[in-house]
Parts: structure tokens; sequence; C-alpha cells
């Protein structure tokens, strides 16, 4: 469990050190993992949460590690943001992740299923259903009130979304420019 | 696997740390004034939606070049304080306090100031209060789409930006920012505007001080003596202070300098990512352990 998350911990602080430097520098990576030690904290809370509407469970560090095992579609798009990263200019760094944020939904959509089928395998839909959403209710909130709760009053975040839409459409005519 | 990808994520980072080193650059003085490279619009990770902790954001300012930077948090300055404490510790670049408010229709930046400022107050009570701290305000990024919601506070700001990142991907945004700075009749000003991807000091202003003190800065931007350089080789600020700085062609290197790829960095990219992917796959693509025990969830 802990090497899991030590390596998607790892996954983010290469991200940072990339988009910020161009390279790969210990002070960056280390600095980028503790920026960032919010996503798998969250993720690993969210998890112990909807562990409990499990009917059938086995010790923590183990269902941990089988339930962090789905993160590889996470790490898949992290390795490719790195890679679009280090082959472009800086100045088209900020262009990159927002594209890289359209194709989150692949990840989104990829971890939903492995985690439902790894509920499924010892539980009712019903429940694997409702677990997998308990995850994603608790997780996701957290990372994004870390992130954005003092930065984004709450009276501006319908706003945000129609920012981010600009912003990614932006960058679109960018990278494609 | 395990030790070949480990090798090779060493190996890479190992190269990263070769290449990353402060660059030697001799002071510069023009005209009797010092001038500064300054970045007065930055964000860190502590609730303010960037990549780097402020103690990294100091680090890496200094990493690029720069003299002076402002930590503008969303909404609250403690991280900034974190900030100027660490360069101060470290013998860092001059760090100031200060603090974006930003909200639909206009992105206010506050620099010099002590304690947090309500971004829901109108401009003008915002730029007062920025005053009354001792700070000085400038107008972020205040492309057309902004210029309603500043509308009635343009002369009240002491500056406004010039040069964004917003201009590698828009150049044609240079002519409203410089529209927006010819109405507020303050200072010209260059900031990164620095969350994580890019580069901290991108964009740069050129500060005319009389000392290497953060009252400095803020008392050159007061009186306009900047000198900012825009991507597009245009440059902006005080014209007897521009003809100076264009005499001696100093300040246009630096800011204009083409990021050059070493073979090191290369070595790094390419190793790094290779080591990263390979640990990816050894830890998360290996078959989960199983367990004898029946109750367990697979």
């Amino acid at each position: 469990m802990v090497r899991r998350l030590l390596v998607l911990s790892l996954g983010l602080g290469c991200a940072v050190s990339v988009l910020a430097s161009g390279r790969f520098t210990p002070r960056l990576i280390a600095d980028g993992m503790v920026s960032f030690a919010f996503v798998p904290l969250a993720e690993i809370a969210g998890f112990a949460i909807s562990r409990r509407l499990l009917s059938r469970r086995d010790r923590f560090s183990l269902d941990a590690d089988r339930f962090l095992h789905g993160d590889w579609p996470w790490l898949a798009w992290i390795l490719a943001l790195v890679a679009l990263a280090a082959c472009s200019p800086s100045t088209r760094a900020f262009a990159v992740l927002n594209v890289m944020a359209i194709g989150m939904v692949l990840p989104i959509a990829a971890s939903i299923r492995l985690d439902y089928r790894l509920f499924r395998s010892t539980n009712d839909r019903g429940r694997a259903a409702a677990a997998v959403l308990a995850q994603r209710l608790v997780a996701w909130p957290l990372v994004l009130i870390y992130f954005l709760g003092v930065a984004i009053p709450p009276r501006n975040v319908l706003h945000l979304f129609v920012e981010l839409g600009n912003m990614m459409s932006e960058s679109i005519k960018v990278l494609l420019s | 696997m395990k030790r070949i990808a480990a090798a090779l994520f060493v190996t890479g980072v190992a190269a990263g740390w070769v290449g990353d080193r402060v660059p030697p650059l001799d002071p510069i003085s023009l005209g009797g004034y010092l001038v500064l490279a300054a970045d007065l619009h930055l964000h860190d990770s502590t609730w303010s939606d960037a990549a780097l902790t402020p103690f990294s954001l100091v680090t890496e300012a200094a990493h690029q070049g720069l003299d002076a930077i402002a930590i503008t948090g969303h909404n609250q300055t403690h991280d900034a304080k974190w900030g100027r404490w660490f360069s101060e510790q470290t013998g860092g670049p001059i760090v100031l306090v200060g603090e974006e408010m930003p909200e639909i229709g206009h992105h206010v930046v506050a620099v010099g100031i002590d304690s947090t400022i309500d971004g829901a107050l109108p401009v003008p009570a915002q730029i007062a209060e920025i005053h009354r701290q001792g700070g000085i305000a400038i107008a972020a990024h205040p492309v057309a789409e902004f210029w309603a919601g500043f509308r009635g506070a343009e002369t009240l700001f002491d500056a406004s930006e010039v040069c964004h990142p917003l201009l590698f991907g828009q150049p044609e945004a240079e002519r409203e920012l410089v529209e927006f700075n010819r109405k507020t009749g303050g200072a010209a000003i260059g900031s990164s505007d620095f969350h994580g991807p890019g580069r901290v000091g991108a964009c740069r202003t050129f500060v005319f001080t009389h000392d290497q003190s953060a009252r400095g800065v803020l008392d050159a931007i007061r009186a306009k003596r900047t000198v900012v350089y825009t991507p597009s080789g245009h440059v902006y600020g005080d014209a007897a202070l521009i003809a100076l700085s264009e005499n001696d062609g100093r300040l246009r290197a630096r800011a204009l300098a083409h990021e050059s790829s070493s073979a090191v960095d290369w070595v790094s990219r390419l190793l790094g990512l290779t080591g990263l992917t390979l640990l990816v796959w050894v830890s998360h693509l290996r078959r989960p352990k199983t367990s004898g025990d029946a109750t367990a969830i697979r």
C-alpha cells in the first residue's frame, strides 16, 4: 500500500518538476511530492470510508493495496503529461496542462470501472456502486476544497467552470498553432 | 526490472541535479540605479492552486536569476510571509508579501501589504486598502474582457501588467495590455503569474532602485522606474530608462534569452521518464497481492 502511494506521489512530484523546470530535479520532485501529498491522502481517506459499505473485507492494508492498483490509469495520464511537457517549450507548458486536463476523462472513466470491478468481485452490484460513489464523494471534494477552497470564494465557483472552458479552448488553439 | 527502473530514474534525477544551477549573473547598474529583476505575481501550493511550496518558490526564483519576488496568494498572505522568512534565513531574493484578489471581471494584485484584503470589496476600496497598508496596486493581466471591471478605477492603480505568459499563446493581447497601461498612467509590469507550468520569471520587471530592499522596489514602482520586455521584443516603461537599457543591451538579453536545453537536460528527461515509466510498470501493473482469506474483497 505504502509503495503504491509513494509511486503515485513520485509521479506527481516528477510532473511538477518537469512542468516547472524541464528537468527531473531532486528539489522540485521533493517539493512537488509535498505540495500534492493531499491527493494520495484524500484518495486513501475516501477509500477508508467507502470500504465500510463493503460486506466482505480483508486487512485494511491489503484491501487498500488492491484498491490503489486501480490508480494505474492516473499514472499513465501523469506519464503522458510528463512526456508531453518534456518535449514542449516552457512557453507552452500551461497549454500542455490544459489540453491534458481534457484527457482526464479517460483515467476518470477507467479508474471508476476498475474500482467497480474490484468491489463487485465480492459484493452485490448495489454495494459495489455505492462504494465507488462514496469514495469519489469523499476524495474529490477533499482535493478540490484543499486546492481551490481559499483561492476561489464560493460566490465565484460557477464562474470558474466558464473560465476553465475558455482556458482549454485557448490552449487547444495554442498547441495546434 | 525493479533495479533497472530505479537505476535509470536515479541517473535521470542526478543529471537534472547537475543541470540545476543558480546562474552566475553580475549585478547591473544603469544611470545611477541598481537594476533588479523582479517577478511580482507568483502563486504557491499552500491554498493558492499552484504547484510549489513558498520555500521552493524562493529557491526557484534564485535559479531563474530573479532579485525580487512577490508571493501573491489568492485571498491570503500567510504563505508569502513564510516565503519571506525562508528567504531571509537562506539569503535568497527579496520577498514582498502580496495577495491576488481574483474576482469575476477583475483581478487585482497587491504587493507590499501586511494583512489579507477582502476580495469582495469594490476595486477602488481594494486599492485604498492596499495603499493604507503601504503597498502598491497592480492590475493583473488586464486584457479587454477585464476593462469593464476596472472602469472608473484605472487611474488609481500604481501599475499594470504589460507582459504576462498569456502573450506566449495570444500575442495579439499585448496591444490590450499596453492600452490599459496607458489608461492607468502607472508603471509597466511584467509578471509570470506562475502556478506551476512554465517558468518563474518568464515575464519579469526590471526595477530601477536606489537600494536592494523591499522598500526600494516599492518606491521605484511608485515612481514608475521600470522597464519590461515582452516576448515580441517590444519594450515598455520609463522612456529615459528604456533608452539607457537599449544602449546597454544586457536587460534585453536577459529578458529575451531563449531557453536552451543542454545535453544534460535531455539525458535527465529521457532517463527520468524511462525510469519513472518502468517504476510505474513494476509497482502498479504487477498483479496485486492475493490473500488466502475468504473474506478478501477480491
